[in-house]
């Protein structure tokens, strides 16, 4: 639950109840500041160079693959060259655009027992701030490692 | 040329357009490689590898779904399956993280100070199981939406959840002060 508000992706009702336990629970605050924290500090990894114009070795590569492209390929049309890559940066361009843009509200659900216990807590229906049931074992017990 | 345009060009044989396509798509491959796998030279290697894949076996493109949803999938199994072959053979290395740090600026204090800091957060990514790396990859540095990464991974929007939750929890971890 704090994973989808952290991501923005809470419906306005669950996130105000959300950011009203926050207010008043310290265990859970804490940890809502951990997840936001670690997030952020992501940021200190420097953004990869460009990747190297490989597209000969990726032909050779293709070639000696069992199925081979040769067939595929055969329409080689230099003269096409120059519009197809203009039209790629053009694509290249709204293609990001729309992957950044595409974040839409999802359906509220909590697969995740911490989740639904953070649920319960903050619909009251385990009490605020408990520290068995609430998000805050996450910090305190902490969760296994699994996928 | 629309996107699906280039899609159905390089289908029919147009290497002009293959060549497009590449060039719009590489850097991406690349970010998402050098992030999950850590080394930028594994990275250079499953881009080729990737796109040699699509090159060699176009037949396997649904043309019902979009070229960046199949090319997504391709990557994420071509990273996962990459991981466990280098998962032992590799390790990243404090050596390796200090000389990738770009010189910039400060005093040797403060540079060494972010070398540490980039070193513990790639440690930090390095030591999450790899599908939860992978859907951290693709949301924090790539912003691709929960449904976008389920495609993706070929799993549901809400085991995306999932992971997102339980990577950011071990992030948290693995960075919290000592
Ligand atoms: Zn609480």
């Amino acid at each position: 639950m704090l994973s989808l508000d952290l991501d923005g992706r809470l419906p306005p009702g669950p996130g105000a109840r959300l950011a009203a336990h926050l207010a008043t629970c310290d265990a859970c605050a804490r940890l809502a500041g951990a997840l936001g924290t670690a997030w952020a500090r992501l940021d200190a990894l420097p953004t990869p160079l460009a990747a190297p114009d490989d597209f000969a070795a990726i032909l050779a590569r293709a070639d000696q693959r069992p199925t081979g492209w040769r067939g595929v390929l055969g329409g080689w049309a230099p003269m096409r060259l120059g519009a197809t890559v203009l039209a790629a940066c053009l694509v290249a361009g709204s293609g990001a655009g729309i992957a950044l843009g595409s974040a839409a509200f999802g359906p509220g659900r909590h697969a995740d027992p911490l989740e639904l216990a953070a649920l319960a807590e903050g619909f009251g229906d385990l009490p605020f701030g408990s520290p068995a049931g609430g998000l805050a074992r996450a910090l305190t017990v902490g969760v296994e490692v699994r996928e | 040329m629309r996107e699906a345009e280039l899609v159905a060009a390089a289908l029919a044989g147009d290497r002009a357009a293959w060549r497009a396509l590449y060039l719009a798509h590489k850097d991406f491959v690349y970010r998402v490689a050098v992030r999950f796998l850590g080394h930028p030279d594994d990275a250079r290697d499953l881009t080729q590898d990737v796109f040699a894949q699509l090159l060699a076996e176009p037949k396997r493109y649904r043309p019902t779904a979009q070229f960046r949803t199949w090319l997504y999938r391709v990557v994420a199994n071509r990273c996962l399956n990459e991981r466990a072959k280098v998962r032992n053979a590799r390790r990243v290395d404090d050596a390796s993280e200090l000389r990738a740090i770009p010189d910039a600026g400060g005093t040797p204090e403060e540079r060494l100070g972010r070398a540490q800091e980039q070193a513990r957060v790639r440690a930090a990514i390095a030591g999450l199981p790899e599908r939860q790396r992978l859907a951290v990859v693709l949301a924090r540095f790539e912003e691709l939406s929960y449904e976008e990464i389920a495609q993706a991974l070929e799993t549901t929007v809400s085991s995306v959840e999932s992971l997102l939750f339980r990577g950011r929890e071990n992030l948290a971890r693995a960075l919290a002060p000592d």
